[in-house]
């Protein structure tokens, strides 16, 4: 039977609020390579102009095209299963990106490319650079894809805004990680005016989405971590970036919202500063190598939602086999008292196996039936 | 020229306080070999220390490899002409298909901070450059990185070209990346894998010195 999105289900279920029931699906975003592998249909539009990159204005005569996009992401997530739609905000700021050949057999992209972060400078390296960076207006920032998907979803399904990187990340960006590491020692008031600003704008940006029709729940995306721990130290992630997640964390909560919060790498040192002193709800982004999604939530599934965690090294190299045992395997432990959700360690991106993907989201469906038949 | 004060400069990440310490300590006569020998590189090592404790983290790690590079630029000019010797030397690389650079980098900049001479290749490297790079520069240790389960075909490539290039007895290749194991290293017949900047030090210290052990 078709799975009825059931947002207000979600939600209880991973704030364990009633008694546990079925396992709802969760994850970040899909990249429109699974999205178009999954529905067997080609986005009428080239969309890494309108995620990946700012967008001032808005073409009109791209407005069909656009929203044609924006409906296939709601059928995806109906179809696959998910009581939500994840969209992306219309917060994004100026960067510098460095092309590469995509290596994964599914493309994301008509011009067969994938882009990544310049790691080494961005585009502010000093004052002069700040004061002439086209900062965009918290008035003005246009989330229109957020309004169109939430006047479009089905009955009971919610939308969930992401923004296109967190504090850390755009802070980190916008100087390059190297830049922004000596600037931390040569230029600590240019990485505060930085971080606040940037801050700033994520912190407007979640009061706008928290408050648009349908949205449910908010994800704060910020990767503050590599294998070993977080990239820089937990001090400074302290000083320039928590207080701006306690801001987020105050406009979604006041507007009634969750607030799950997405981190890559092995970031626990900071996992009771973002339970006690932010108020996240949940905790996504798992990785085997550095802590499977059953630790973490034996460690913090008391306090906060756990979600996702099949790792995603598995689910592009292993076999479907492999997968849905592993799925199981975590089910066995987090499954059975609610404050979890199954998915990815990380989204649903174009290079995980199609059949794994869905291998997952199966095996899912199936343990939810052999432990919560009604 | 106090040793101990050059050395808490450069673990401090003080560019201007070490480049001072060095000019200070060559002024007073000692010799550029014994500075670095006596006192950079065990900097460095304390540096690597610290990072493995959690202790540093990415930014006091670039500092102080800028430190270290100023330094060793002052040096350079009396290291050349006096006999002294690199610890080995070393190609390093993201692999093709892969643009993430930061990590390797790190492994780079902790390596020559240890007193190894390194090429940085930077990212996207081709397979068949790695080769040729190790080839003509005499180099027996190529580091790979990898960042994205889609390129370990390309690390996998790369390790299998390199020892089917006939480098010598002596050469070794060690991966490190995100999704790489140790497991998978040793499955596609890496000699050695790291974890982070300063195992992969740890490492390639190991590698060479046992293939001293064996040539000796």
């Amino acid at each position: 039977m078709a799975h009825k999105p059931d947002f207000e289900s979600f939600r209880k279920s991973i704030l364990r609020e009633g008694p546990p029931g079925p396992v709802p699906l969760f994850d970040l975003f899909a990249d429109p390579g699974m999205v178009e592998s999954v529905l067997g249909e080609s986005f009428p539009v080239n969309l890494h102009h309108y995620i990946e990159e700012p967008m001032d204005n808005l073409p009109g005569e791209d407005l069909p095209a656009l929203m044609q996009s924006m409906d296939m992401y709601v059928r995806f997530c109906e179809h696959v299963g998910y009581d939500y739609v994840f969209m992306v905000t219309g917060f994004s700021l100026q960067r510098s990106f460095t092309a590469v050949a995509d290596s994964a057999e599914r493309q994301n992209w008509p011009d067969g490319k994938r882009y990544w972060q310049d790691e080494d400078k961005g585009p502010i390296q000093n004052w002069d650079d700040f004061e002439r960076y086209p900062w965009p207006q918290a008035g003005e920032l246009n989330h229109i894809a957020l309004q169109y998907v939430g006047s479009v979803v089905p009955d009971g399904m919610a939308v969930a805004p992401f923004m296109y990187g967190g504090i850390f990340e755009n802070s980190t960006w916008l100087m390059g990680l190297e830049s922004f590491s000596y600037a931390l020692a040569d230029q600590p008031d240019l990485v505060e005016a930085i971080c606040a600003r940037v801050g700033d704008l994520a912190t407007a940006t979640a009061a706008q989405v928290a408050s648009l029709d349908n949205v449910g729940m908010v994800l704060l995306t910020d990767d503050l971590g590599f294998f070993s721990g977080t990239l820089v130290s937990p001090a400074v992630l302290r000083r320039y970036i928590v207080p701006h997640y306690r801001n987020i964390a105050k406009a979604v909560h006041e507007a009634g919202k969750v607030l799950v919060f997405h981190s890559c790498g092995n970031m626990y040192t900071m996992m009771d500063d973002l339970i006690d002193d932010v108020g996240i709800d949940a905790k996504h982004s798992f990785e085997d190598k550095i802590m499977p999604v059953e630790e973490a939530y034996r460690r913090w599934g008391d306090r906060i939602a756990v979600l996702g965690g099949v790792d995603m090294d598995l689910l592009t190299r292993g076999s479907e086999q492999d997968v849905r045992r592993r799925t199981r395997e975590i089910l066995d432990v987090c499954g059975s008292q609610g404050g979890y959700a199954m998915g990815t360690g990380n989204t649903a991106a174009n290079y995980l196996s199609r059949e794994n993907f869905l291998a997952m989201i199966d095996e899912c469906r199936r343990w939810n039936e052999e432990n919560f038949a009604s | 020229m106090d040793l101990k004060a050059l050395k808490k400069c450069l673990v401090d990440g003080d560019a201007a306080g070490t480049t001072a310490g060095v000019k200070a300590a060559l002024a007073e006569g000692l010799s550029a070999a014994d500075i670095l020998g006596d006192c950079l590189i065990p900097g460095m090592e304390e540096v690597g220390d610290l990072f493995s404790r959690a202790e540093y983290f990415v930014p006091e790690l670039l500092l102080s490899a800028r430190a270290m590079t100023q330094a060793v630029e002052l040096l350079k000019p009396e290291l050349s002409g006096s006999g002294y010797e690199a610890a080995g030397k070393v190609v390093m690389g993201t692999v093709q298909g892969d643009m993430h650079d930061i990590g390797k980098k790190l492994v780079a900049m902790m390596l020559e901070g240890n007193g190894f001479d390194v090429i940085d290749l930077g990212a996207d490297v081709p397979a068949q450059r790695f080769v040729e790079t190790a080839r003509e520069s005499g180099a027996t240790l190529v580091g790979l990185s990898s960042l994205l389960s889609t390129t370990l075909g390309a690390m996998e490539d790369t390790v299998k070209a390199l020892h089917e290039a006939g480098l010598g007895e002596d050469f070794r290749v060690i991966v490190g990346g995100a999704p790489v194991t140790a497991e998978f290293a040793s499955r596609i017949g890496a000699d050695g894998y790291a974890d982070d900047a300063s195992s992969a030090v740890a490492v390639v210290k190991d590698l060479i010195a046992a293939t001293a052990t064996n040539a000796g």
